[in-house]
């Protein structure tokens, strides 16, 4: 009703830009996602790079052309665009298409687009997207790696966490043993 | 039922997309079934498809090993499709690895291609 009313005031002169701006002010509460929103509203003041903000907590961003070489620890969000050498102990990781990263890596998440060299421990996925170049050791516990892609070195699962797809097999084995300690306890039992 | 319907048409496309139709009904199917189990080496030219168990070599230009499919022994195909269990060594064109998979030992490819869920611990070398 409220809608209608901004309508017939602005009358004829409405464009389709000031009615979008109209709607969206309108149905900002019902927008709970903020990026959204802004990405709507293309505010300015609020500019990204990379994802990356100012504020953001925990996260750095080795921007392209930079070279870097150091320890990065306790990170959130870790984009590698430029050069880095070093290690990194982060939450997730991401290595972009013109990255080049060194190191000694410990994170939960890792996507690997660019170049990396070195050994990664992950305690979740590992991602190899095709344009990536990946030599090192890898520790993982969800691998993906899409076709084109080049992955060389030890590759080793983990097993901290199942995979997807659960496997039937070791379910089965695991299932064996607990059946013979059940046969042995009615056993005991009728002995008694 | 209707699930399931599309289930199946869904994995045609994608076996579709490795080895065209007319590909694989002009060459020599070889089919190993579920409860065959063979010790030696395997040699052939065209496709085979793996539901058993193999220990020994295995050498074809295409090979698709299922998921009840288990190798215990050297592959070398242009190209493998893995579901199964494989415990040795792989040589191979183009690889593609099923999230169901089960790898062990060491893998010489060109192109591979891993899909989320499976379990490979093994060295992976990139051949020219």
């Amino acid at each position: 009703m409220v809608f209608n009313a901004h309508l017939d005031h602005y009358g004829l002169d409405i464009n389709l830009i000031s009615l979008f701006h109209i709607f969206s002010t309108y149905f900002k509460d019902l927008l709970s996602n903020n990026k959204l929103y802004d990405i709507l509203m293309e505010d300015e003041s609020n500019q990204e790079l990379d994802g990356i903000t100012a504020n953001d907590n925990g996260c750095i961003l080795v921007g392209e052309g930079v070279s870097l070489e150091g320890r990065i620890a306790n990170a959130k969000d870790t984009n590698i665009a430029g050069t880095y050498n070093g290690s990194i102990n982060s939450d997730s990781l991401y290595v972009s298409k013109n990255g080049n990263l060194t190191g000694d890596i410990k994170t939960q998440n890792v996507t690997i687009d660019g170049k990396f060299t070195g050994d990664v421990r992950t305690e979740n996925s590992l991602v190899v997207n095709s344009t990536a170049l990946a030599k090192g050791n890898f520790e993982y516990s969800i691998l993906e790696v899409k076709f084109g892609a080049t992955i060389e070195g030890m590759v080793k699962h983990s097993g901290a966490i199942s995979p997807i797809a659960p496997a039937e097999k070791s379910l089965t084995h695991e299932e064996q043993p607990i059946l013979d300690t059940d046969i042995s306890d009615n056993h005991l039992e009728v002995e008694d | 039922m209707s699930i399931f319907g599309s289930q199946e048409k869904k994995e045609i496309i994608e076996e579709k997309f490795i080895f065209p139709v007319s590909d694989i009904s002009t060459s020599h199917h070889t089919f190993i079934s579920e409860d065959l189990e063979i010790n030696g080496n395997i040699t052939g030219k065209d496709y085979i498809e793996l539901n058993g168990k193999v220990t020994g070599t295995l050498k074809s230009n295409k090979i698709d090993i299922k998921e009840k499919g288990l190798v215990n022994g050297e592959i070398s195909a242009d190209n493998l499709i893995v579901a199964g269990e494989i415990d040795g060594e792989i040589k191979v064109h183009d690889l593609y690895i099923r999230s169901t998979a089960k790898i062990k030992g060491i893998i010489r490819y060109k192109n591979i291609d891993i899909q989320a869920g499976a379990i490979i611990t093994a060295e992976l070398i990139k051949t020219i």
